[in-house]
Order: structure tokens, then C-alpha cells, then sequence
């Protein structure tokens, strides 16, 4: 008996010394639902902490130091956070190795802002190295209390689901809190050794083996992770590979002002995700790009870019991209940084600085061909290169006679629009002006301008009117005169408002003047100028047919009703078919009487139907629709205006006298009780006179029916008697009932 | 059996009045949405005990149209029965 006694206490001996020296490994189960691991072997010199769970490098700054597995990672230096891209669905368990390393009052992970957002979850120090653990579970903070951090490692860990959040320590339960029956998924990533998203970066906090789960570990998982304070860490290769590989990106190295750049980057990405999309940061702002997907492979482009002069200088880019799929989110990665040289558009008298020709302006005299030098009395130009909103300007003048003028630009590569006005004289010789509108290059532009005697010329006047006797303005005219068989611009302009323009012309030459302007016909008049003016006739282009976009469009609106009653809701619908024009798009908007906009719908079907809006008249006083339908370019509208007030019963007789009480309260001709009872009395009067005088009732019982009768009714009923002895007390009716039953009594008592 | 004139001259009689009496009642609708415009806030402001006298009378004069026009109607009416069948 006592052998076998010795025998199972060996056994149970052996049984407890295995179940001392047992080890735990990373068995499939820790797999499920691990969000996040990084085991935080990176040595001294690198600040990337390996995730390896999905393979993604988090940037960690700090110290590096021994850890229980391997290194570890301290926030000694408290210069920078890393934050683990992901945030939880609901169910969470959070694990590590934690221990103190001086500092107090830190954070040791955190994912609120201010405490308040549910689902958020944070571990603080307290000045006394006592760790608190917060989950918010919508109602409130709940937390786990403090307990002393140790100077040497420990496994702590977090569980947190709807109901319980629960605290571990080494691996074995150590307190928990229960939850309101809520823990909400929050999106927001978990901050290593920081507060507030970030802020706050701590100096106090030491780790080691950091995972997180989107699910709750069991007991046995738990104590399995401090294995008998060896520990234990991830194994196996990272379940994803690098989140994508940047195949190329397209863009020009330099650009130009008021140019529109593209801009385009590849990717490869990892199918463990199923969506991706991407924004373009340029100079600071975002733009949102757009994708197109070959399989695994994503084109994102962002075209258009306009470059403003704003931005000159060496501008840094990069795309940030977001990888998704059913279960995860946040997934934030950048490309590096690209560089784009934003060179400054300069166009402008060419000098030292400024050295490639683009445009050159030398002078004749237009009577003998012979060069000359001028004056420069004003000239400006307004350039740019794509994008005309994005345009500069350049003037320039000169008071010296010079033989020429030549403008240059830079970039020296670029084809550049230039608007340009000149106004050139010289002594002897009458202001010209020459304004034109075209495409430069670094090909040198030569052109010469021609200027005329002033004993050689005339200033002649050109009226440009209409067909009905209008000047027209803005009629943009050229007057050209042959020099060596080449029609050659002697000047150019608009018209004014009165539909004039005056060139200094050689009188002695044909010239050629166009006249043109958009909605009537070019005219081209050929002729010697030698009077003083003109007139030319601009015909209007005529419109050969007009349209009727009325032509079977059938339409009609409700409410049906004209009045409306306050705070009702109404249904207001237009319905609007078209058998002939294919609609556009046809609706209407609903307004109040000062204009404010009360709602509205519309439809682009094309043949018409039927939208409505469901609103309340509340207290407006009018609403106005306004619908409209568009077709052919054309915009065809109408109106429809409903009164709204309050609810009434009609216009009986009543609302008379209601209306009059109310009038004769407001004192209405000076009336007062007295003078209106005395009206009613003589009313009451003449009608019983009336009444007896033409139906011969004339009897004292008669008499005072009637008068009973029309005392009531304008005392008890309509309440125009005066009441001397109170509202309340109708006096007139008493004393009127009280002689007709007197005199009725009388009557039975005399019969 | 064939109806005699003044059988005939009645039954016509009465077809007219009911026409002219069911005329007169379709225009009731549209003259209560003229009276209500006419009384509207923005038009006389009817129920605002601070507008003119006049105003007010031409308040009062919109009230009893419409009693009126029935009064006048079923007057007609009345007229027009004792006159052809009284």
C-alpha cells in the first residue's frame, strides 16, 4: 500500500516538474486574428521595426536594448512614435512585454484622442510607475486599476470585448472591468508610447514581443505567451509580403508656369488586399488620382496639374496609397519622395539674364521701305504656355528712339502664347498701334512694323454699324497695304462703343480692311483711303431657322389647390412630358415669397415624367415653383405661385362678423361700444318696422319674437352689444327673454 | 305617351335651372381662392387689426361676397321656381 502511495507521488512529482519545465510554441491558434506582431529584434542603428505578421516596417525611434526575446524597444529618447496602422472591429487582445525604465507618468500605448471616442483603448503610468488600462466602451472610460510596472520584464496582457475588459499578468488573470455591453470598432491605429494619436511622445516605457489580435485570447493562449517567463514569439514567414512594389512613375523632371503636368505611378500590390486606391500630394495639397487595375497591377494617375507661379522652385510629390480588404483598413503607404523643378515663366525685354529671342521688332517707313528707329511709347504683353487663366504680364516702354526690340523667355524650351499690344512712333511719324495674338518660339519671331510720314498720311475713320444703323463694337479690324507684293499690317484694333477705329493710312495706296466679329459676316473692303471716313455695313449672320421648344411639351403641376394651409405638408410634383424635344433635363425649384429656396428636383429623362418634393408649407406666406425644362440648349421656364395661410372654414357670414368685431375692437370709423350698440339698436329697429310694415305682424307677442330674436343674435352671437356688467354677461338677451316670457306668461295667465 | 307643351316647356325649365345652379356652384371654388388671395398677408392683410379703415371695409365688402353670391344664387333660384312652376 505504501509503495503504491510512493509510487503516485512520483508520478505526481514527475507530473508537476513537466508541467514546470514545459515550453510553449506558436502553435496555428495564434495565428487567428494576430493584427499585428513585431518582435522588436532590430538593433542599434536602424529605426525599423518589422511587423512580422504582414511584413510592413514601423518606424520606431528610440533605443534599442534587451529584450526577453531578442531586443527590445525603450522610448528613452521620446523623439517619435510608430504607430501599428491598424485600429480593431470590436474584439481585441493586446500582449507585450512591458517594463520600466525610470521615467515616469508616460503612455505606453494608446489609441484616444481625448478619452472620449468609443472604442479606444490606452495604458498610462502614473508618477508613481502604476499602470492604468482604459478601454471606452461608449458610455465612458472603463479601467482596470493600477498596479506597479516592473523594473524587469512582464507579460501583460489586454483583453477587451463587449462585456469584459480583463488584465493578465504573466500570463495568469489578473483583475477586469466590465464593459456596458458595447465595445465599438474603432479605426483609429494604437500609438506605441504615446497619447493622443500620437502626441505626447513618451521617455518611460519599455517593450518586447508586441501583438495584437482582433479577437480575445483565451486563458490557456495567454499563459502560453509568457511560457514559463521565457516567452514566446512569432514564427513563420510574414503571412503577407510587402504591401506593394512601386513599378515606375511617369513625370516630367521640370516644368513650366501655367503648364498642366501628368502625373502617373505603377504598383504592384499583394492580393491579400483587394483594394487599393491613392492621392497625389503635391506642394502640400491632395489630389484625388484615379486608378486603373490590370489584376494585381494599378495604374493611379493624376492629370492636369496646373502649375502656378506660386510654385517655383524644386517641388517635392509622393502618392499615398490605402490598401483594404473585407477586414482590414488603414493600411496607409507612401511612395518616396519625388522631386519636379517648377521653373519661373519670364518673358521680357532681352538682356544679360534673359538671353533667348523669341520675338523681334524692327521699323520701316512704309513711303520708302527704308529702316528707322522708334519710340516705344507703351507695350504690353500677357504670355503663358498652356493654361491662359494662368497667364503673366509683361509692359514695357521706351522713350529713346531704338532700332529694334527684342523680347525673350524662359524656359527656353517652351512654346508660349503671347497677347501682345504696341503703341511705336517717332519724331515725324504718328503713332501706330499693333496688336496680335499667336504662338512663339525659341525660333526668333522677326516682324516689322511700319510706320508713315506724318506729311504722307491721313488718319481715316472707319464706323462699323449694322444693317439697322448700330455701331458695333468690339469689331476687330485690320488694315493691310501690299509692300513688295505681300499684303502687309499697317494696324489693327477693336472698335469702341461707337463702333469706330482710326488708323494713320498712305492715302496714295490700296488698302485692304477686314472687319470681322462673331455673328456676322467678315467684310473685306478694298479701296484707296482718301477721306477721312467710312462706313461699313457688318451684316448679321442670319439664323436660318428658329425653333419652337415648346413643340410637344405638355405640363402641369400640383398641389391643384391655390391656397395652401401653414405647417402642412404638401406633395408638390411637376409633371412634365415631352412628345417632340428630347429633354435635357427638366425640374423645379420651390421658393418663398423673399426668394429663400425651399427645395427642389429634376430628371434628365428624356421624354419626360413626372418629379415631385414632399415639403411642409410651414409658415410661409407664398411659395412660389419655378420649372423648368432644357432641350436643344435652349432653357424654357415657368412659374407658379400658391398663397399659404392658416387654416380657415370657408367665408361663411361668420368670418363677416368676425372680421367686423375684430374691426370695430380695432376702433374701425371711430366706433366704440356705445356707437355700434346704438347702430344695432337702429337696425333692430328699422328691420322689425320692416318686417311688420310688410308681412302685418304687428302683435305685442310678434314684436318681441323678433326683437328677442335680433337681440340675441347680435349680443349672445355676435357680441356687438355692449356689455356693461361684464363680458360675461350678455344683458341685452337677459332683459329681451325676460319680457317675451314675462309677456308670454301674461298672455297664458289673461287666456 | 307623348308630354304636352307646357310639360315639355317645364321639364326643359328645370333642366336649365339645374345647369344654371350647378354653373353658379362651380364658381364658388375659384371665388374662395380669389377671397383668400384677396385677404392673403402680402394683398389686404385681412386678418391684421391694424390696417387702414379702408382696407378694413374692403375686408368686410370681401367677406360677404361670397354669402352674397350664394344668397343672390339661391334667390335666382327661388325666383326662378315661383315664376315657372308656382
Amino acid at each position: 500500500m505504501a509503495n503504491k502511495k510512493m509510487l503516485v507521488m512520483f508520478l505526481m512529482g514527475i507530473i508537476f516538474f513537466l508541467s514546470l519545465v514545459s515550453t510553449s510554441t506558436w502553435t496555428d491558434n495564434y495565428d487567428t486574428g494576430l493584427q499585428i506582431y513585431l518582435k522588436m529584434n532590430e538593433s542599434a542603428g536602424t529605426d525599423q521595426f518589422y511587423d512580422s505578421h504582414k511584413g510592413i516596417n514601423i518606424t520606431l525611434t528610440d533605443d534599442h536594448l534587451a529584450g526577453i526575446i531578442g531586443n527590445g524597444y525603450g522610448t528613452t529618447a521620446g523623439t517619435t512614435t510608430g504607430n501599428t496602422t491598424i485600429g480593431h472591429s470590436g474584439e481585441m487582445t493586446i500582449s507585450t512585454w512591458v517594463w520600466q525604465n525610470g521615467s515616469t507618468s508616460d503612455y505606453y500605448l494608446c489609441s484616444y484622442h481625448d478619452g472620449t471616442e468609443a472604442g479606444s483603448v490606452c495604458w498610462v503610468m502614473d508618477a508613481n510607475e502604476k499602470m492604468t488600462m482604459y478601454a471606452h466602451d461608449g458610455t465612458g472610460l472603463k479601467s482596470v486599476s493600477n498596479i506597479d510596472i516592473p523594473l524587469s520584464p512582464q507579460l501583460w496582457t489586454m483583453t477587451v470585448n463587449d462585456t469584459t475588459l480583463a488584465r493578465y499578468i504573466n500570463g495568469t488573470f489578473n483583475q477586469s472591468v466590465a464593459l456596458d455591453g458595447s465595445f465599438p470598432a474603432y479605426s483609429v491605429p494604437i500609438y506605441i508610447g504615446s497619447s493622443s494619436q500620437g502626441a505626447n511622445k513618451g521617455t518611460g516605457a519599455n517593450y518586447d514581443e508586441f501583438a495584437i489580435w482582433n479577437r480575445t485570447l483565451n486563458d490557456s493562449e495567454i499563459l502560453g505567451l509568457w511560457n514559463n517567463s521565457a516567452g514566446l514569439t512569432y514564427v513563420g514567414e510574414p503571412l503577407v509580403a510587402p504591401l506593394f512594389t512601386e513599378n515606375y512613375q511617369n513625370y516630367s523632371i521640370s516644368a513650366g508656369v501655367s503648364t498642366l503636368q501628368n502625373y502617373t505611378l505603377n504598383i504592384t500590390y499583394n492580393s491579400h488586399f483587394y483594394n487599393v486606391s491613392a492621392k497625389f500630394f503635391f506642394n502640400g495639397t491632395m489630389y484625388s488620382a484615379t486608378a486603373t487595375k490590370d489584376t494585381n497591377q494599378t495604374i493611379f494617375k493624376y492629370n492636369g496639374l496646373s502649375i502656378k507661379k506660386a510654385m517655383v522652385g524644386n517641388q517635392q510629390f509622393y502618392w499615398t496609397m490605402n490598401f483594404t480588404n473585407s477586414s482590414e483598413t488603414g493600411n496607409l503607404k507612401n511612395t518616396t519622395f519625388s522631386n519636379q523643378t517648377i521653373n519661373p515663366m519670364i518673358f521680357g525685354l532681352c538682356n544679360a539674364t534673359l538671353t533667348n529671342p523669341y520675338v523681334n521688332f524692327t521699323f520701316q517707313d512704309e513711303s520708302d521701305n527704308s529702316a528707322l528707329s522708334a519710340k516705344l511709347d507703351t507695350s504690353t504683353f500677357y504670355y503663358w504656355i498652356t493654361t491662359a487663366s494662368l497667364n503673366q504680364t509683361y509692359t514695357y516702354s521706351q522713350t529713346a528712339n531704338q532700332t529694334n526690340y527684342t523680347f525673350c523667355f524662359s524656359p527656353i524650351d517652351s512654346i508660349i502664347n503671347l497677347d501682345a499690344s504696341l503703341q511705336y512712333s517717332n519724331t515725324g511719324f504718328p503713332q501706330r498701334r499693333w496688336d496680335n495674338t499667336g504662338i512663339y518660339s525659341n525660333l526668333t519671331n522677326q516682324t516689322t512694323l511700319y510706320l508713315l510720314p506724318t506729311a504722307s498720311g491721313i488718319y481715316v475713320t472707319y464706323q462699323i454699324i449694322s444693317a439697322a444703323d448700330q455701331p458695333i463694337t468690339d469689331v476687330y479690324v485690320t488694315a493691310e497695304r501690299e509692300i513688295s507684293g505681300v499684303w502687309t499690317e499697317m494696324g489693327n484694333g477693336f472698335t469702341g462703343s461707337d463702333g469706330g477705329i482710326t488708323f494713320w493710312l498712305n492715302p496714295d495706296y490700296v488698302h485692304r480692311i477686314t472687319t470681322s466679329k462673331t455673328g456676322y459676316d467678315t467684310q473685306v473692303l478694298s479701296h484707296t483711303p482718301t477721306q477721312s471716313q467710312y462706313t461699313i455695313v457688318l451684316g448679321q449672320v442670319i439664323t436660318t431657322t428658329t425653333e419652337d421648344f415648346g413643340r410637344g411639351v405638355y405640363f402641369s403641376t400640383r398641389p391643384s389647390e391655390w391656397f395652401l394651409i401653414n405647417n402642412t405638408h404638401y406633395i408638390f410634383n411637376l409633371s412634365l412630358t415631352s412628345n417632340y424635344w428630347t429633354l435635357t433635363e427638366f425640374g423645379f425649384v420651390l421658393t418663398n415669397s423673399s426668394g429663400t429656396n425651399l427645395g427642389s428636383n429634376s430628371s434628365t429623362t428624356g421624354t419626360g415624367g413626372i418629379v415631385s418634393l414632399n415639403i411642409t408649407s410651414g409658415n410661409h406666406s407664398r411659395i412660389t415653383m419655378n420649372y423648368y425644362y432644357l432641350t436643344g440648349g435652349n432653357y424654357t421656364n415657368f412659374t407658379r405661385t400658391w398663397t399659404v395661410g392658416e387654416q380657415d372654414y370657408g367665408f361663411s357670414i361668420k368670418t363677416f362678423f368676425d372680421d367686423l368685431k375684430v374691426y370695430i375692437d380695432a376702433g374701425i370709423f371711430g366706433l366704440n361700444d356705445f356707437s355700434v350698440t346704438l347702430l344695432v339698436f337702429i337696425f333692430i329697429f328699422i328691420t322689425v318696422g320692416l318686417i311688420s310694415l310688410t308681412t302685418g305682424f304687428q302683435s305685442p307677442l310678434a314684436i318681441l319674437i323678433e326683437i328677442t330674436v335680433l337681440v340675441t343674435l347680435f349680443d349672445f352671437v355676435l357680441g356687438m352689444v355692449s356689455r356693461p356688467f361684464g363680458d360675461a354677461i350678455p344683458i341685452a338677451t337677459i332683459l329681451s327673454w325676460i319680457a317675451l316670457t314675462g309677456y308670454g306668461i301674461k298672455e297664458a295667465l289673461i287666456k | 305617351m307623348v308630354m304636352n307643351l307646357k310639360g315639355q316647356a317645364m321639364l326643359v325649365g328645370l333642366m336649365l335651372g339645374i345647369m344654371g345652379f350647378m354653373a353658379a356652384m362651380i364658381f364658388i371654388d375659384p371665388l374662395v381662392d380669389v377671397i383668400r388671395e384677396a385677404r392673403a398677408s402680402d394683398q389686404l392683410d385681412c386678418s391684421n387689426a391694424s390696417i387702414s379703415d379702408g382696407t378694413k371695409s374692403t375686408c368686410l365688402l370681401v367677406d360677404i361676397t361670397l354669402p352674397a353670391f350664394i344668397g343672390v344664387v339661391i334667390g335666382l333660384a327661388g325666383w326662378y321656381i315661383s315664376a315657372k312652376f308656382v
